[in-house]
Formats: C-alpha cells, structure tokens, sequence
C-alpha cells in the first residue's frame, strides 16, 4: 500500500510556530497562543492557533452564544432543569416557531415563538457577523473574497428558510424549528405538504450540485492525493509556475474523459457546484408554496411524470365527502 | 490533434495491467487499453438496450422514460426483457462498464507515475451503485429490489423505499450519510474558495499561496488544516458520503423492516434514565 | 497514540452496542409487492420484530338447538339481544364471557344470582358494547366486511383491550419556556413515545385528514405545516397499528392521490371513519357508566390503568386501528367467528340510550 502513504503523515516535522502575516487596517492584533497539535499534524498541518477576533468575530460570538443559551435553556427548562432528564429528551426537544395565528407579528409571547424569534435573530446576526469577518480577513491578507461569496450562498438557503420564505408566506410559522428530531420531522413534513419536493426542479439541481461536489470533490482530492509524490498539493504555485504536478493531473484526466480542467480551474469547477448547492436549494424553497403549492401535480403539468399502471382493484368513485380530484394526466 | 504542448512527453508505453502493449494506444485525446475497449463495449451496448427499451415502450420522453426492474416474483431468476430482464442486462452492462472506467484509471495512472486514489474514490461510488442494484436485492432474495434507471421514476422508487420505512429520516446511516454530504460540500467550498482567492487576489495585487491560506483560515477559525490536509479531509469525506449511502440502504430492508423511527427505541431504554422516565 | 487507542476504543464499542442492541432482522425477508414495480410500494412479511399476539380463536360453542322461546320471553330485563332465540343468548353470554372476562366469570358483570339485576356498571358497559358490535357489524360493512367483529377481536381475554388510547391531557399553559410536543416521557418504545395530539384530532375528532394542495399552483388548499405533521403522526399510527408500511396504501410519489395508490386505501378511510363513530357515540359514554377502578388495582383481573391516564376524561381509553388490528393487516388474519353467533350483528336497540 506504499502508493497511500499520502493519506497521513507519518513523520511529523515540528518548526517554529508560525506568527502569521502582518494585518492591515486593523488595531487589533492575533490572539491566544499557538502550539502544534500531533494529532492534527497526522492529517494536516500540526500548529493551532494563533487567531484573530476584531469586532465582528466578537459580535459573531456573543450573539452565537446567546442564540445558543436561548435554545439550550428552553430545552433544559422545559425538562424541570433536570440533567438526566435533558440528556434523554435532547434530541426530541425544539424551539418552534409561532403558531400560525401570529402571522408575521414580531411580539409573540415567549411560549409560543418568542424565543424562536430571539433565537433566530441573534442567530442571524451571529452569521452575518461572521460573515464580515470572512470578508474583512481576507482583504486584511489582500485576497480574493471568494470564500466570504461562498459563505453568502449557504447564508441565503439559511435566509430563505428563517426569513425570506415566511416573509412571502405571511406567517413565522412557515420557518422551520431550531432542534435535532424537529427539524428532520419538519423537513419530511415539508415536502409531504407541498406534494412530494422530488418534483420540485430547484430541489432536483441542488441534490444534483450536492451530489456532484461530493464527486468532485473526491475527483479533485484523489488527485491531488495522487500526485503528493510530485508536490501537487502546492496548488498556488503550480497554478502559477506549472510543474509536472500540474501536467500529470491535467492528462489524467485527458486521457480518461477527453476532457481535462487545471489547477485553477479545478476550483472554479467545485467553488461553482457548492455554491449552486444551496444557491438553487434556496430558490426550491422560495418557490414552494409561493409560486407552486403541489410538486407532483406541477410535473404532470408539464409532462414529467412517469405513467404507472394504476393498481387492480380500485372502485370508481371516491368515498364520500371527497370531492373528485381534478384530471392530473398520469391516472 | 488532440494533444495539449506538454502532452507529448508522458505518452508512453507500458503501465498496463494486462495485455501488454496491446491496447496501449490512443484515440484523440483519450486513452484506450483493454478496459478502454471493454468500456465502450459495455457503455454503447448498455446504452443501445435503454434506447430499445424506448423503443418497447413507444417513450421517447427522457424525463418519464423508465426501465424497471423485475416484479419481484422474478425472485433472483431472469425475467424476459420486457418485464425486467432489460434492467437486469443494463445492469451488468452499468457494472462492467464503471469497473473498466475504473482499471483503465489505474492504468492511466500507473502510466503517469501518480497513486492509485482516483480509482480508489471512484469504487466507493461503484460500491455504492452495486450495493443498491446487486447486494441488496441478493440479500432480499428478488431483483425487484433494484432501482428502475429513469429520471423521475428513480425518484419514485426513492421517494417509495423511504416511506417503506415511514421516516427514513430516522436512519442512523442516512443521517451520517447526510452529514458527509453536507460536511464535503461545505469543505469543497472552503478549498475551492481558498484557491482562488489566492490565485486571484485582484487587480494590481501578488498572487499568494499556501502561507497566506493558512494565515487565513487561522485567521477566522483558529486553525488551517494545510494543503495537503484538505485534500486528505476531502477525500475521507466524500468517500464517506457514498459509502454510509450504501450502508443506510443495506440495513434498510434486509436488517430492518419497521419504520426507522422505531430502531430508537434503545435509546429510551438506556437504564441510566431510571424506571418511569422522570414522569 | 494513547488518544487514538481510546478514542478507536470508544468508536468499537458504540458499534458492537449498536449491532447487539437494536432488534435488528435478518435476511430472508418474506414481502408483497403493492404496486408497479417501479414505485417499489413493498410491504415486508408480517412483523418481523413485532411480539406474536395470540391468534388462536377460542373454539366456537356448540350451535344451539332451533326454536324454543326467545330471549326476551326467557329472560327478564333484556335490552339489546331482544332478536335471538334464548338458547342462542345463553350460548353467546358464554362466549362473551370467554373473550372478555375468562378470569371473573359471570360475575365480572353480573351482580351475584340475579342476572336480570344492572347493579353492577359494568353490565352497562357490556350493553354498550353489545350494541356496538352489533351496529358495527351491521352498518360498517365497508370497513369490516365479511368477517366482522366480535369482542374477542379487541379483548382477547382482557376486559380491557391491550392497545387503547387516551385523550390528551390538557397542558399547563403558564411558565415562559418554549412549548414542546407533548413527548410521553414514560414510553419505553418511540411508537408511545411519539406525540398523540393526533388522535384526539383524527380518531375523536371530526378534522379532515388532507394535506396536500389538489392543484399545481396556489389555491389555497394546502393544510399548515403542524397540520401536515399532525397528520403524518396520525399515518405513523395507522400504519403501526395495521403493521403495514406507508406503500400499502398509497403511492408516495403522489399521497393524495385515491388513484395512484391501492385499494386498501377505502379499507383505511372506512376505518378512519369508523373508529371516529365508535369513539365518540359509543367508547366515551363508558367513563361515565364505569368510573375508574383504581382501589381494585389489586386483582389482577382488572384493568390497571397508569396515573398518567387521570383526567376529565379518563375512562377505559377509546380505540385505535390497533385495537383490533393488532398490527395484522386484517385482526386475527382474517379468522371470523361472526357467522357462528348471528346475535352479534342487528339494529341498535330502539330508544337510542343503549345503557
């Protein structure tokens, strides 16, 4: 298996801990000590540490935290602040959204929404922070912000589904719950709502971009694993100063699909499926709903739906008190 | 021709698995080899029986053509063509046509002096491809365990093997599988932005390269895992992705039947929580 | 590396945990295939996992000799048998008390010698339930058919039916922390564990079970989300109850849809409705008849109801799809003692107080 040796390293160098790069327009400086990790070293780079925290790393922190404290608390406090009990109950317990009959009314009372509410908003306002961080720390070391861009598209799925979507529905109630069984429960019951979200194209691409970066990724990784031996993980420098590294990936890939990216292009390729990810999986939410409120039905509309023969055996009215549904193409 | 300036130097002989030099040439841009002929033979033959199946089935609509696996009273036996047996034969072609794509990797890579982990990923995705159409079924005893090769009927089929087990949600695997999926799609943003930020820092600006990546996400994060690092962190998650996939589909049918909300009833059984459960 | 080793440790015993534990199943799987077969609507072979409920009939009695008088010219103060024959009553108060109180005998109901006596409640609730078997059998044929019911397919010997339900308790409504479902905490398997709130809408309740919109473009149709998660709750009950998967009855591509799914769909729609008539015009006159029993606890013929079921309305519990199913797809698979004892199908008794 010596042609693995580059899944983890098995001699680890220590040097010097690495201070970090001059910072521009900034009065803070890096905080916490750096140390080297060997653990971490197995895998990746073994120093931790140093950091840097600015305003809004400390905004993002603080408001994180009190959307945190809000949630656990509500959890904790709905079990009597009994610990075992806290345990047990932690994966069924939830901060739900108000209850439709509030509509988009911002003062609910606690019990009923108010502390989704708070929750959500310090949540937001942690994310947005943290998203100026990204941005600020990469133009203080004078690069692209392509990560902070990146960052924005996962920040709109979240958006549509806290914000944008139950501001076009009219109602919070539209939003899904901050907990762990809850928020499965609400997505499977979303898509039950509006008619089976498998139909919904958005939803499509975005499993198909999700599922795609996952290949990708493992294309891109494999490669680059594979070309350890000739230092093809300096992808800067091959970028900028091909080497054979650089030449091998790009004929691999030539001479297996007819069709090779580069070093750079590479990571316009997966930065692109990863945004798309949450970028259409965002619009598939929108939409639902708002524009289109059965799935299935809209692809019988427009001739998507497999014809299956229709079970033997059914009778030919409906029971009593449902009215006959509408021609839906597909029997 | 199809060959790019540096192309020429790295096309040489040997690095076959069999065969010798036999098939050791190429054809535009690709490269052939014994698994490059067994490819195309598998790959058109396969492809030629879907569009039969069009044909049988007077379809021509990508969207709702659908080849279906056998009834499941076919058990493990042949079915006729029409009634499933296309599915099958497709099937052998998909298998035999993705494992060749795979050893041809290997070769392309053992020509080129580069590890064999591309073709390593790549049989994660064909494990999981085999577990759904052959392992499953073999453990439920009937090819109608398959999935049928359509656009919106292997939806159907998904959308139906889920509420077999009312929440599917509710499968441990399914949940880790989710979690890499999300997890190697959130990375692969991270790598792929880093990279070209770093590479195109803007107008009238150096590019940077691995001393600034790190500094970055120390920066923001508190700790940059490196460049090879990431690549390593890709790959064991997007690996991870495709093969507790096919875990959670292996338990589901053949070691659980019930609803998958059920399995967790051990969790409420966990004797620390005392006899009533605090009520 | 002493890391690794407890941490690699961790991980191994957590898996053998989660193989040992879990009641897992294993291959061969016995199944029927519902649909086409590209929906994959499957149902697996009857409850792999599900403890195996007592499906022997007790033996049918011998059928009585013909004529003789009639049960109301034999007997005094007979209300709802008043069609049969008196030997054909006698044959079938036996039977009654070998489905429902094989343990207490005569006396479960009947106060000492005086049979014509209603002392006792519990000969109340037998009327009850007497009436609404026969009303049952008679006027729900949709749902039960041919094979009908008698009281053994609830009791099984039991007075009171292993799986009944409870309505909801009313939750406090002070306090400033979030509102949570309404977890029952004291379950030792997810299906108790789940919310009820379901029951009380659907099977006591007369709340339309639709969720989905019946058009591709807004109109206003599609139920609130809880109201869809109500409903889903309510489907995972059902499908429980009956031991059956969701693919028994619909296609899910398309859950609304009466036409892409099966028949058995009617079956569970009559059932739906007929568990609706049986909760409200019969199962919750009983608390009233029969209050709870608690200071007899003891005997262990009686029911134990748990605290957790006291409340204004608290009583011998109402029915659900696994009273009688018993998580069969058909309760008893299909066994029918009904054509044996012709006295349980008929009219509701004249004058609508059963009691």
């Amino acid at each position: 298996m010596a042609q693995f040796h580059s899944l983890f390293t098995a001699i680890e160098l220590e040097g010097p801990l690495e201070p970090g790069l001059p910072l521009r327009w900034s009065r803070h400086r890096r905080i916490g000590g750096a140390f080297h990790s060997r653990l971490l070293g197995r895998i990746g780079e073994s120093q931790v540490g140093p950091t840097y925290l600015g305003w809004p790393g400390i905004i993002s922190l603080i408001c994180g935290f009190i959307a945190i404290e809000i949630i656990g608390l509500n959890m904790w406090a709905s079990v009597n602040w009994n610990i075992l009990r806290f345990i047990k109950m932690l994966p069924f317990l939830a901060v739900e959204p108000p209850p439709a009959r509030y509509g988009l009314w911002p003062f609910p009372p606690l019990r009923e929404g108010g502390w989704w509410l708070m929750a959500g908003f310090f949540l937001t306002v942690s994310i947005l922070a943290w998203w100026v961080r990204m941005y600020n720390r990469a133009r203080a070391l004078k690069m692209g912000t392509q990560i902070p861009w990146a960052f924005a598209s996962a920040i709109w799925l979240y958006l549509v589904l806290g914000f944008f979507r139950p501001l076009a529905m009219g109602s919070w109630s539209e939003a899904p719950p901050f907990g762990v069984v809850a928020h499965l429960n609400w997505t499977a019951t979303f898509s039950v709502r509006y008619g089976n979200l498998y139909y919904d194209p958005f939803h499509m691409l975005s499993i198909v971009f999700l599922y795609g970066s996952t290949m990708l990724f493992c294309m891109h990784a494999g490669t680059i694993l594979a070309l350890a031996r000739f230092g093809g993980e300096r992808e800067t420098h091959e970028i900028a100063d091909r080497g054979t590294a650089m030449e091998r990936g790009a004929i691999f890939w030539r001479w297996t699909m007819g069709f090779n990216a580069n070093f750079e292009s590479i990571h316009r390729w997966v930065w692109w499926f990863a945004v798309l990810c949450t970028l259409t999986g965002g619009i598939g939410i929108l939409i639902t709903g708002t524009l289109v409120d059965n799935w299935f039905l809209w692809g019988v509309r427009h001739g998507i739906a497999p014809h299956y023969p229709q079970v033997p055996g059914l009778p030919s009215s409906l029971p009593h008190g449902y009215a006959q549904p509408p021609s839906i193409g597909a029997p | 021709m199809a060959m790019m300036s540096y192309e020429e130097k790295y096309r040489v002989r040997g690095g076959t698995l069999i065969f010798g030099d036999f098939f050791d040439f190429w054809v535009g841009p690709f490269y052939v080899g014994f698994f490059g002929v067994t490819a195309v033979i598998f790959a058109s033959f396969g492809t030629a029986l879907i569009l039969w199946g069009a044909a049988l089935q007077h379809n021509w609509n990508p969207f709702t053509l659908s080849i279906d696996p056998p009834p499941l009273r076919y058990g493990l036996g042949w079915a006729p063509l029409p009634d499933g047996g296309l599915w099958q034969v497709i099937t052998i072609c998909a298998l035999g046509a993705f494992s060749s794509w795979a050893l041809r990797q290997v070769e392309i890579a053992r020509k080129l002096g580069m590890g064999l982990h591309v073709p390593l990923g790549f049989s994660a995705a064909i494990a999981a491809y085999a577990t759904l159409t052959v392992l499953r079924p073999l453990l439920m005893g009937a090819w109608g365990y398959g999935f049928p090769y359509g656009i919106m009927s292997h939806l159907d089929w998904v959308s139906n093997v889920g509420y077999q087990y009312l929440h599917f949600h509710y499968n441990p695997l399914h949940m880790l599988a989710v979690t890499f999926f999300f997890t190697t799609t959130f990375a692969l943003a991270l790598h792929g932005g880093e990279i070209l930020a770093a590479s195109n820092p803007g107008e009238g600006e150096a590019i940077k390269y691995g001393m600034h990546e790190s500094v970055y996400f120390r920066d923001t994060i508190a700790y940059s895992i490196g460049e090879l690092g990431i690549h390593r962190l890709g790959y064991f998650l997007a690996i991870s992705a495709g093969l507790f996939s096919a875990g959670c589909m292996i338990i589901s049918g053949p070691f659980w039947t019930q609803g998958w909300p059920y399995w967790w009833n051990w969790w409420l059984n966990i004797p620390i929580w005392g006899p009533h459960g605090f009520a | 590396m002493r890391f690794l080793i407890t941490v690699g440790t961790l991980i191994f015993a957590a898996a053998i945990f989660l193989i040992v534990v879990p009641r897992w199943t294993h291959p061969p799987i016995p199944a029927i295939q519902m649909g086409p077969p590209p929906t994959s609507m499957i149902q697996f072979g009857r409850g792999q996992l599900n403890e195996p409920v007592s499906q022997n009939l007790l033996p049918v009695l011998p059928p009585p000799s013909a004529g003789g008088p009639s049960a109301t010219a034999a007997y005094h103060n007979v209300k709802v048998l008043t069609d049969v024959s008196a030997a054909e009553f006698m044959r079938l108060q036996e039977a009654m008390t070998r489905w429902v109180s094989p343990r207490k005998g005569c006396d479960f109901c009947h106060a000492g010698k005086d049979y014509a006596s209603d002392a006792k409640p519990e000969k109340h609730v037998a009327r009850l339930m007497l009436a609404m078997t026969r009303h049952i059998n008679a006027d729900w044929k949709q749902h039960v058919k041919e094979q009908g019911v008698t009281c053994y397919t609830c009791h099984r010997g039991k007075p009171v039916p292993a799986e009944v339900w409870y309505p909801s308790i009313p939750r406090p409504k002070h306090g400033i922390a979030a509102k949570q479902e309404n977890w029952r905490e004291v379950a030792d398997n997810v299906k108790k564990f789940f919310p009820d709130d379901s029951l009380d809408l659907y099977l006591l309740g007369e709340e339309p079970i639709a969720a989905q919109s019946r058009t591709a473009l807004p109109s206003g149709t599609v139920a609130e989300q809880i109201v869809v998660k109500r409903i889903y709750e309510m489907m995972m009950e059902m499908s429980e109850g009956i031991g059956v998967n969701c693919g028994y009855c619909h296609n899910s591509r398309a859950l609304m849809s009466w036409y892409q799914g099966t028949p058995y769909r009617w079956d569970g729609y009559w059932g739906i409705e007929l568990t609706r008539d049986l909760n409200r015009n019969y199962l919750l006159q009983v608390p009233g008849i029969l209050p709870q029993k608690r200071e007899l606890v003891h005997e262990t013929a009686w029911p134990v109801l748990p605290d957790r079921e006291s409340g204004p309305l608290a009583g011998n519990g109402l029915v659900l799809c696994a009273t009688c199913h018993e998580a069969r797809p058909q309760p008893l698979d299909g066994a029918s003692e009904l054509g044996a004892y012709p006295g349980l199908t008929g009219p509701a008794p004249a004058g609508g107080n059963h009691s």
